[in-house]
């Protein structure tokens, strides 16, 4: 079995397969946008080429891989402790902890961003991509934020609040789509929306995920009522509801993950090439405070701020109708980032170690 | 825009009846150096005269002109350059167009696109509604000769402040005597006019009073003529070629603008009367003071530059160098002659004709190393950020992996691979220095010297390893085919193995310091963009091709026929991937390309087939 598992053959086929993959998942992101064709072709077990042809993706390709990365260094243990082959010891062992740095990468890191005018500050970053709902009851200056994912909303689902003032039902959900408001149409008490919503249409998923807006209509039952709750993404001001004599809020909205330290954009500076309008570095001065402690950094091009798992990039600005600028900083929290970085060198090493002895060994027999 | 060739035209009927002799300017040394601001980078005059005739006709000089030379003529004489023949376009069927025979050499004067520029307008208006991706080739054409015509127009006006100009009359003697002008002259050029602007207002104060009946021939046409001024100098604004800092925000403008925006500052002041005395004296064909007040600029200059710009302005002798001598038209040359000498040696199998080739080989490494060096300390950079740089730079390493395999194995291999490598990619780097100026500033994403210096000279000489492996594969195929002895194939073979080996470690290596630079600068480490997916592709298919040795699948022939695949791999990664317009790396993008990679492709897959066909059938 293990030598089934660890035949030379499979490697072979693994990269082919691999090869194939990267060009067709390269090929395809013209047409899908990068999202899909990463999800399509390197995030998938599987998927149907031309509709209906079962094709490995590339994290079951890379499964076998590992498996046969492993069984053939346990199966020739003895090959590779011979000196001459020591290089190839340690390309694959690198390769295993490659695996690893890949593993972790992609299951624990997470990217979210921060947007600020000068001067703002805030100590919550926002996700690209991913939705959440969150309501919130008014309770003085203290404020509870109950939020789920949207990620397993269709009709029918009841949305696990655990609350029991209300209970709160997906009718539809879309994953992008439009709003209108019809001044034209009488508004109904049951139906709730702080935009004055009253119609949202499905619209097609584009390839550029972020650029998706989600959208629903909830059966909430409170106040021994049946209201339809409206809920748009773009939306800025929460629905309110009062129940008893509480007074609740509800929003769908980008989900939000809490920083573990307040940042504040001091400045923003955008420098150009003399004479023309090629950007020749962006930078943003800001302060970080944890509890007690402040500091300022410089975050520019090529020079993050880290501060423990979490780095912050600059990632784009963008001036508003009242001239004012906005820095958009990218927030990336990785466990994991330095591994990748061993993990190639140690390849590297091993790579560089082996040929040489190669071209020795072949100079010798000369 | 569009009544400026009409402007120019009628400029031009005025001029070419006037005094411009015959140009005697012989020595332009000290003009090429003037310091120009364009495309974000301080160059001198020379390269920008180089690159803008580049950017017209395809070459860096015009007939026996040096580009500076002509474009001294346009600037001082521009009626002598409207039948020079500057304008290439690539398609008989534009010239058609445009109503103009269409000519052997593609090229054609301004005289015939004037002529031809109402029809060269609707063409072009047409073809910028077209969303920029969906163009074809003859609408970017349009574009291009469209934008090349008006920038011709704008640089003729760059210095007509000198010119004398009929509605700058003034005749009166006692005028001209109590505004001391000359007295044998009564049309006079802007500057003229404005350096007596005091003068002027002090004479036209009293005139207020008066009204427009009351005033003599005299007055109401020194009147006429200061009134010109002002609408004069609102004609020729924002002209495009910009050579004097403004003293009052540092932004760089061009004559006509520092004249009407910062002709009191008296370093200003000082550099426009130079122009000035320039282009009198060119019309005068007085060799003699133009170089003096061209020296002279470059003096002053220097009194309003920035230290930055003064760093910049002291590498100009070193870039006036390098553009006089092109280091790699001299290497192409040597290159050449050493694949020249390897033919020769097949009817005579002399000692000589290998030390030739060797020599030369050596002989053309040196500019070729020389000229890199010399463009690394003028960009202060490392010279691998756009696709004519990376051409360079992997055909220096190519022919320096092609030098190593000669030391190791003294049978030609080396010289051949190192022959053609350097040939073919120092031939397609030229033909993407038709861009214009190659000096190129760096976009912020790319403006760190520590990543372009380790992961894209690493990566770049990856590439250049794999395609030195492939070129190995291409030469196993023929000897193979051929019938070459077991001991040379095994040879061949022997060092395909270790340069792909060479290969895979630096192409891994380049692509994971890729990952590190984009983990620091975009905040993860892979993102399947596509040119990383590009240098991906390039490790896996190598690793490929020696696990495939190694479980027996692939012989000798399959390891020269991947290392073949292995080289249509880079062109892929190389600009292949940036043909798609998507991702990150959108720096390198270009057009046109694309016929000559599916052709390349196609020309290398049939080669593969015949090979593989008659060597196993042996």
């Amino acid at each position: 079995m293990i030598k089934l598992l660890s035949s030379a053959k499979i490697t072979v086929a693994c990269l082919f397969l691999l090869f194939v993959l990267t060009f067709w998942g390269t090929i395809a992101q013209v047409q899908q946008g990068l999202y899909i064709a990463q999800e399509r072709y390197f995030n998938s077990f599987f998927f149907l080429a031309a509709g209906f042809i079962p094709f490995p993706g590339a994290q079951l390709v890379l499964w076998v891989f590992f498996v046969n990365l492993i069984s053939s260094i346990i199966l020739t243990w003895k090959k590779y402790t011979q000196w001459e082959n020591s290089g190839l010891l340690i390309i694959h062992l690198g390769l295993i902890l490659y695996f690893f740095a890949a593993f972790m990468i992609f299951h624990v890191s997470r990217e979210s961003n921060v947007t600020l005018a000068e001067g703002e500050g805030t100590n919550v970053s926002t996700s690209y991509q991913d939705w959440e709902l969150a309501y919130w009851k008014d309770n003085g200056n203290e404020r509870q934020v109950t939020a789920l994912d949207t990620r397993n909303f269709k009709p029918g689902y009841q949305v696990p609040f655990n609350n029991t003032d209300f209970t709160l039902t997906v009718r539809h959900f879309y994953l992008n789509s439009e709003a209108f408001s019809d001044s034209t149409t009488k508004i109904d008490p049951l139906t709730l929306n702080a935009s004055g919503i009253t119609l949202m249409n499905e619209k097609p998923v584009v390839k550029e995920k972020e650029q998706n807006i989600e959208g629903g209509y909830f059966d909430l039952k409170a106040n021994h009522k049946n209201y339809t709750l409206i809920l748009y993404g773009a939306e800025s001001q929460p629905t309110p509801l009062t129940i008893g004599d509480k007074n609740y809020y509800f929003i769908l909205r980008h989900t939000r993950y809490p920083l573990p330290f307040t940042i504040k954009l001091n400045h923003f500076k955008a420098e150009f090439h003399p004479g023309t309008d090629m950007a020749k570095s962006f930078e943003s001065t800001v302060t970080i405070s944890t509890g007690s402690l402040e500091r300022q950094a410089r975050i520019y091009m090529n020079n993050p701020l880290r501060y423990k798992d979490f780095t912050v990039y600059q990632a784009s600005y963008e001036t508003d109708s009242n001239g004012r600028q906005h820095s958009t900083l990218a927030v990336v929290r990785n466990y994991a980032r330095i591994l990748p970085y061993i993990s190639c060198f140690v390849v590297f090493f091993g790579l560089a170690l082996h040929f040489l002895i190669r071209a020795f060994m072949s100079r010798a027999e000369v | 825009m569009k009544n400026k060739i009409i402007f120019l035209l009628s400029f031009f009927v005025i001029f070419s009846h006037s005094a411009f002799s015959a140009p005697g300017i012989k020595d332009f040394s000290n003009f090429k150096k003037i310091p120009v601001l364009d495309s974000g980078r301080l160059k001198p005059l020379d390269t920008y005269a180089r690159s803008l005739l580049t950017q017209f006709s395809g070459k860096d000089h015009y007939e026996k002109q040096e580009a500076s030379q002509w474009l001294a003529s346009l600037f001082f004489n521009p009626d002598s350059t409207l039948n020079d023949k500057i304008f290439l376009i690539n398609s008989p069927d534009i010239a058609v167009a445009l109503g103009i025979p269409p000519q052997q050499d593609r090229r054609y004067t301004p005289n015939q696109l004037q002529q031809a520029y109402k029809m060269l307008a609707q063409l072009q208006e047409a073809a910028s509604k077209i969303d920029e991706k969906e163009r074809s080739l003859t609408e970017n054409e349009i574009m291009r000769i469209f934008d090349n015509i008006n920038l011709y127009a704008d640089l003729s006006r760059s210095f007509t402040f000198a010119y004398p100009q009929s509605d700058l009359t003034i005749s009166s003697a006692s005028m001209k005597t109590k505004l001391g002008l000359p007295l044998d002259q009564t049309q006079f050029s802007f500057i003229d006019i404005a350096l007596k602007a005091n003068e002027i207002s002090e004479m036209t104060k009293d005139l207020v009073n008066k009204s427009s009946a009351q005033y003599t021939s005299d007055e109401s046409e020194l009147l006429s003529t200061t009134s010109n001024l002002f609408r004069i100098s609102q004609e020729y604004k924002d002209l495009p070629f910009t050579v004097i800092p403004s003293s009052l925000n540092g932004k760089w403008l061009s004559p006509w603008d520092a004249l009407s925006t910062d002709f009191s500052n008296d370093q200003t002041r000082s550099l426009l009367i130079l122009f000035d005395t320039m282009a009198i004296a060119y019309s005068q064909g007085n060799d003699v003071v133009f170089n003096i007040a061209a020296h002279q600029y470059l003096e002053n200059i220097r009194g309003v530059l920035s230290k930055d710009d003064l760093k910049k302005v002291d590498k100009f002798p070193l870039e006036l160098f390098y553009q006089q001598n092109s280091p790699f038209t001299m290497s192409i040359m040597f290159y050449i002659f050493a694949f020249i000498f390897f033919v020769v040696s097949f009817a005579s199998a002399k000692k000589l004709w290998y030390m030739l080739g060797l020599l030369s080989i050596f002989a053309g490494f040196i500019p070729h190393l020389i000229g890199l060096i010399m463009r690394i300390i003028i960009m202060a950079r490392p010279p691998v950020s756009s696709l004519y740089e990376t051409f360079i730079f992997v055909g220096l390493i190519a022919v320096f992996l092609g030098l190593m395999i000669e030391l190791f194995n003294r049978q030609w291999l080396g010289i051949v691979t190192a022959a053609i490598s350097g040939t073919a990619l120092l031939f397609i780097a030229n033909k993407y220095s038709t861009e214009g100026d190659t000096l190129k500033v760096l976009v912020a994403v790319l403006n760190s010297n520590f990543w372009l210096a380790t992961h894209v000279t690493t990566i770049t000489m990856g590439y250049a390893a794999t395609c030195v492996g492939g070129l190995l594969g291409h030469i196993w195929l023929v000897q193979a085919m051929f019938g070459k002895d077991a001991r040379s194939l095994d040879k061949t073979y022997k060092t395909t193995l270790g340069i792909l080996g060479v290969a895979l470690t630096l192409t891994f290596l380049g692509t994971n310091l890729g990952g590190i630079w984009a983990d620091q600068s975009w905040g993860r480490f892979w993102g399947w963009d596509p040119k990383e997916n590009g240098a991906l592709m390039i490790v896996l298919w190598t690793a490929l091709l020696f696990h495939a040795k190694v479980a027996k699948m692939i012989g000798d022939l399959g390891l020269a026929v991947g290392a073949v695949i292995g080289m249509m791999v880079v062109m892929w990664a190389w600009f292949g991937v940036n043909l798609l317009s998507v991702g990150l790396h959108s720096y390198g993008f270009t057009s046109g390309v694309a016929t000559s990679l599916i052709i390349y492709a196609i020309i290398e897959i049939l080669f593969l087939l015949v090979t593989t066909i008659i060597i196993t059938k042996k």
